[in-house]
Parts: C-alpha cells; structure tokens; sequence
C-alpha cells in the first residue's frame, strides 16, 4: 500500500478505484441505492425480535450419546495414532494366537510327533489284532526273533503255519516271552 | 450513551449475565442492526425476505452468544452468521425453485421496479439483476466494497481472505457488471 492510500479514507480509495475501474459505476454510487425499508421498521424491529425470542421455545441441545465417542474415533483416526492402534492390534492378535496355541485345552496335536509313549502303547494294546507280528516286531527296535520266544522262524518266510500249528506254538509260550517281543 | 459508543466488550459483558441479558442484547441490535440488514436485503433483494433472514440471524445469536470466543470482532461474528443464514435462505429459495423476487421468470429488474420497497432508477435496477447473476460470494465482495465503502484491511478479516484475493474478486465483479451494462446498452 503506497503512502497516498494510507491517508486516504476506504470512501476516497473505493472512488479512486471506481475511477479507474469503472466510471459508470463511479456514476451510479452517486445515485440512491434504491430499497426502502417500511417507516419505523427499525424502531420496531427490537421489540419484535424482542418478543419473538420469547415466544420461541429454546431448542435444547440434545447431544447424541454416540457423539462423544465418534470425536475420540476422529483422534484415534488421525494417521500417527491409526499406525500405533493398528501396530498394538497386530501384536495382539499374534500375541494372542501364540497363547492360544500353547495353553492347556487347546486343540491337541495332529503330528505323530506329539504323541506320548503311554498313547502309543496304549493304542497298540487296544488295537493289536490289526497288526502284523513282523511289524510288531521292526517296531520294537531291538533284535528280537521269534525262536527267542519259541516260534518257528519259517512263520514269516514264505512258509504258512495252520492255525492248529500256531496255537500250539502260542499255548508253549511264556507270557514273558511274548513280552519281550514289544 | 448513544449506541455506537457502547463497546463490543460491554455488550458482551452485559450478555454473559441472565439479569442483564436482554438489556445488552437490545444494545447489540442498535449497534448492528441496520448494518446486518442492509446487508442481508442486498443478498436477498426482497425487504419481507431480508426481515425474516435478519430475524432468524438474530435469534440464534441471542441464542448461542455464549459461543462467541472472542478469537474475531464481535461484527465479524455477526457478519458471518448473517452471511451464514442469508446463502441458506437463498439455497432455500432455489431448491423450492421460486422466488419471491423472480417468480413467474419475471427478471429481478423488473420485479424490484414492481416493488413497494425499491425506488431505485432502471439502472440501479439494472445494477441488482447483474449482481444476482454473480456468485455468492463475489457478490458479498462486491457488496462490503461498493456499498459498504469498507477497506480491504477490514473485508480480509470478516472474509478470512486476502486483501489480494479481495481485489481481484472485486475487479472482477466490476468488469462482469460493466459487461451486463454494455451488452444491454445500459452505459
């Protein structure tokens, strides 16, 4: 703003820059305006707006209960605090899923890994007729045969035992024998 | 004390009490009324209009006074609602797609010229039906500078634009006006 300006009043400025700007407009800020308001409005206008306050019921300002919360979400929303909110959520959900996974009740183990010694021998008493002595016997994991416990080893080599032939041979067993073959 | 030397800060202290309520309010509305309402009628042309828009611009300051924070002028407040409540009626008006000023698809210029209210020549009719067909808020500029004579200091404040931003929209306005004129040979 140049020093003129500055000591010119804003009716002075707005006429110089009409001037230059436009001098038809310049021309009619010289005439009336032209709206009329009616006689006394404004005298009256107190009062009336006076009255009408009065009689207007004061709207309460009913603040929804929710509101309160969606202004925390607008701060929780906000980038820095979405990144950490959402970096505490990640560490919880892995956090909680390890917890899950090692507490006790939880979904047993479905690898034949995790089974203990006392469930493997139990499943195999309980199911022993499904398995085949020579498997019985690899899984024994010692050397064992079946004339250390008094069978004839042509059993298992190609040669059939009646079933008369086998009880005899059970019948002579020791159960102890037969124990060792586990 | 004549009205216009009570200070925005006594009406404001006047306000903030329940007993003296009233009495600062009514202090208010002799400081800025006519004000408020020039420019308001300026927005919406039609006297009935502009009285209702003023009316409801007034209630809800006595209403929510207690808002006010004291960060602009008290008038700047003001300006603003009455800015505020005078777009809203006119965004009113439009969607219901009649006016009061316009009905019937008569041109504002002839309207006012009809109106009780308006005795201005055809120009300054003229003058109004141009303004109408400028944006809002172009035409508040032009408005606060061509009648209200306030500076560009003053305008950036109740605006909250800059004085640059200010005279360019105001030049603007000028030369859509003088296009108006000119095109009906209105010069």
């Amino acid at each position: 703003m140049n020093e003129k300006s500055k000591d010119m009043n804003p009716k002075e400025e707005l006429r110089d820059e009409l001037r230059a700007l436009s001098p038809l407009l310049e021309q009619l800020k010289e005439s009336k305006e032209g709206f009329q308001v009616p006689e006394t409005y404004f005298q009256n206008l107190e009062d009336d707006l006076m009255q009408r306050i009065q009689w207007t019921p004061r709207q309460p300002v009913r603040t929804p209960w929710w509101q309160p919360l969606a202004a925390q979400w607008q701060i929780l929303l906000q980038p820095r605090y979405a990144m950490a909110l959402a970096s505490i959520l990640v560490l919880m959900a892995v956090g909680g899923y390890l917890i899950v996974r090692t507490a006790p009740g939880a979904e047993p183990c479905q690898d034949i890994a995790c089974l203990t010694v006392e469930e493997v021998r139990s499943y195999i008493e309980t199911n022993i007729h499904d398995f085949d002595t020579r498997t019985i016997l690899d899984a024994g994991g010692k050397e064992a045969s079946f004339e250390d416990v008094g069978l004839p080893s042509s059993v298992f080599e190609g040669e059939t035992l009646s079933e008369d032939e086998l009880l005899d041979a059970l019948e002579g067993l020791d159960p102890d024998d037969l124990e060792t073959l586990f | 004390m004549p009205e216009t030397a009570i200070s925005d800060e006594q009406i404001l202290g006047l306000m903030q009490h329940q007993q003296t309520r009233e009495k600062g309010f009514r202090l208010l509305l002799g400081k800025y009324q006519e004000r408020l309402y020039w420019q308001i009628r300026r927005m919406v042309l039609d006297h009935e209009d502009a009285n209702d828009v003023l009316q409801n611009c007034m209630v809800k300051v006595f209403r929510s006074i207690d808002q006010f924070e004291g960060k602009s002028a008290l008038y700047t407040w003001l300006f603003r609602i009455a800015t505020n409540e005078s777009i809203t009626f006119l965004n009113q008006r439009k969607k219901r797609g009649s006016t009061s000023l316009d009905e019937e698809g008569a041109p504002i210029a002839n309207r006012l010229q009809a109106d009780a209210y308006f005795d201005g020549d055809k120009l300054q009719a003229a003058l109004h039906q141009a303004l109408h067909a400028l944006p809002d808020k172009q035409r508040q500029v032009f408005n606060l500078r061509y009648f209200e004579e306030m500076s560009y200091q003053d305008m950036a404040a109740v605006l909250n634009t800059s004085e640059g931003a200010l005279k360019a929209s105001f030049h603007h306005a000028v030369k859509k006006i003088e296009h108006y004129f000119r095109e009906r040979g209105l010069e």
